[in-house]
């Protein structure tokens, strides 16, 4: 917690198990019995984190660099052609990213716009229901962490009776709908500077699966997510936009889905992966212009009925539009091109 | 790992759920950890938030139990009136917040207590939710006002509540 926030400290105050009361350190006969609980009361292995090994790494360069070379021969032979496969697509488009011209870095901030729709569940009332909310956000943030947010939230969208009904019988709570727009000091919001981030294969990819190794999604789901997260960055170099399109390539079970509009209606082209929530399979889907290798939308599709939302397969759960990214000189700058 | 950070996995779930269910909590935590201890990151007290909060969340979604934070404050602090003379202003105060915190969506409270009531920072906290720490930085921003639009609506609220029963 930052030092001098009294909102933080009177909240802080409220809790009701305070750090006081924790040690540090568990019993020894609780941690005893649940370590062997999870042993099966044999030999106690080291639950400390493992380290990388030189000998795995060693396998997963030697795999890349086989899967580099045989990737080139395989564009080279089919240069010209339309895609046979997602892999194919997306190592064609990292090609492509590779030739870009390298991107603006002068400019005191990174600024983003992205047209949104968010579902958000709610259990008030009692049974769970959800509605999807429109967002258009633009961000400005600086090295030092100062910025600004500018936010429009647009009316709510139910995707089913049964939702509406279940927020009516809780009391139709308002949504937060609106503009917000508000400037934050230094060392509020995070930096992210892509140009730190590796742009060789087997490092990039280390790097991306530990950092999303807690998502709330399998993990290739999230590496798939968290790399087009990256490529809807436009200050990020060609060689590193070209690394996350080979990665993308890598991912097991990606599929081509093919020509598409995104949500604003633009056209492009889309692969997905597929994994389920509770029973039901959802689509997470990477739109992006295989000409110039810019990231359109990502998307969430639902493929069956669920218990746990209240609509029809096909319905697009969640997605979002990157409208432009770049650098710029002041918060008050906006409205940069893709 | 397992010792340096057993009670605060189950002080984690303390702050949100009942003592019986706390303990499950965390036994399934580990139960996780162990089955992936080659995953967890070299500072594994994060990633061991996330594991719990999915934990809970899972056990809600399958109706095994109900006692969130929500009930589990309903019950506690039952409607606590701003107009009753209090022995403690800063348990006064505490109410409040709760009450405020109480108001929120789970995943509002959650980020707001991960600070407040787990003590990490941003970046930490951002690794347990398994969000990038500028949407961590957002979401923070955004339940921060909302809880401070809470705080205020409450306490004008027993502000009225004291003016009508002057008037009569």
């Amino acid at each position: 917690m930052s030092e001098h926030d009294p909102l933080m400290e009177r909240l802080a105050e409220a809790n009701p198990v305070p750090p006081s009361d924790v040690h540090g350190e568990g019993s020894s006969a609780t941690v005893d019995r649940l370590l062997a609980d999870l042993t099966g009361g044999g030999a106690r292995p080291s639950l400390e984190p493992r380290r990388s090994r030189p000998w795995k790494r060693s396998i997963v360069v030697a795999t890349a660099l086989v899967v580099v070379i045989v990737s080139i021969t395989f564009v080279l032979q089919r240069a010209g052609d339309a895609p046979a496969s997602a892999s194919e697509l997306l190592r064609r488009t990292a090609e492509v990213a590779a030739n870009r011209r390298a991107p603006r870095i002068e400019g005191a901030y990174i600024y983003t716009m992205t047209k949104g729709e968010q579902l958000r569940t709610s259990n008030q009332g009692g049974d769970n229901w959800s509605v999807v909310l429109p967002v258009v956000e633009e961000m400005w943030v600086a090295e030092n962490g100062s910025g600004r947010l500018r936010s429009v939230v647009g009316e709510p969208r139910f995707l089913g009776p049964r939702d509406r009904a279940r927020w009516e019988a809780a009391g139709s709570p308002e949504f937060a709908a609106g503009v917000s727009d508000h400037t934050f000091p230094e060392g509020t919001l995070a930096y992210e500077n892509a140009n730190s981030l590796p742009a060789t294969l087997p490092e990039l990819e280390g790097e991306v699966r530990e950092e999303v190794a807690s998502r709330d999604v399998p993990i290739d789901i999230a590496v798939f997510q968290r790399v087009g997260e990256l490529l809807s960055r436009s200050d990020a170099p060609p060689s590193l936009r070209a690394a996350l399109y080979r990665l993308a390539a890598r991912l097991p079970g990606v599929s081509l889905i093919g020509d598409t509009t995104d949500a604003s209606g633009r056209a492009g082209v889309a692969v997905g992966l597929t994994y389920k929530v509770s029973g039901a399979r959802v689509r997470v889907l990477m739109i992006f212009d295989e000409e110039t290798s810019a990231l359109l939308s990502q998307e969430r599709i639902l493929l069956d009925r669920a218990p746990w939302v209240d609509a029809e397969p096909g319905t697009r759960l969640a997605s979002v539009t990157y409208l432009a990214s770049g650098r710029v000189d002041s918060v008050h700058d906006d409205h940069l091109a893709l | 790992m397992f010792r340096a950070t057993y009670e605060r996995v189950l002080a984690y779930a303390l702050r949100r759920t009942g003592a019986a269910e706390a303990e499950d909590v965390v036994a399934e935590t580990y139960a996780t950890a162990w089955r992936r201890y080659d995953v967890i990151p070299s500072d594994p007290l994060p990633w061991l938030y996330g594991v719990a909060r999915r934990t809970l969340a899972n056990s809600r979604r399958s109706g095994r139990r109900r006692t969130q934070l929500t009930s589990r404050l309903a019950s506690e602090y039952d409607r606590p009136s701003m107009t009753e003379s209090d022995p403690s202003e800063r348990l006064q105060d505490a109410l409040l917040m709760r009450t405020a915190l109480n108001s929120l969506t789970e995943s509002e409270r959650e980020v707001l207590m991960l600070i407040a009531w787990e003590g990490l920072d941003n970046a930490h906290a951002s690794a347990a939710l398994g969000v990038t720490p500028q949407t961590f930085a957002v979401r923070l921003h955004r339940a921060r006002r909302k809880l401070e639009d809470e705080i205020s609506r409450i306490t004008e609220s027993a502000a009225s509540d004291d003016a009508s029963k002057e008037d009569r």
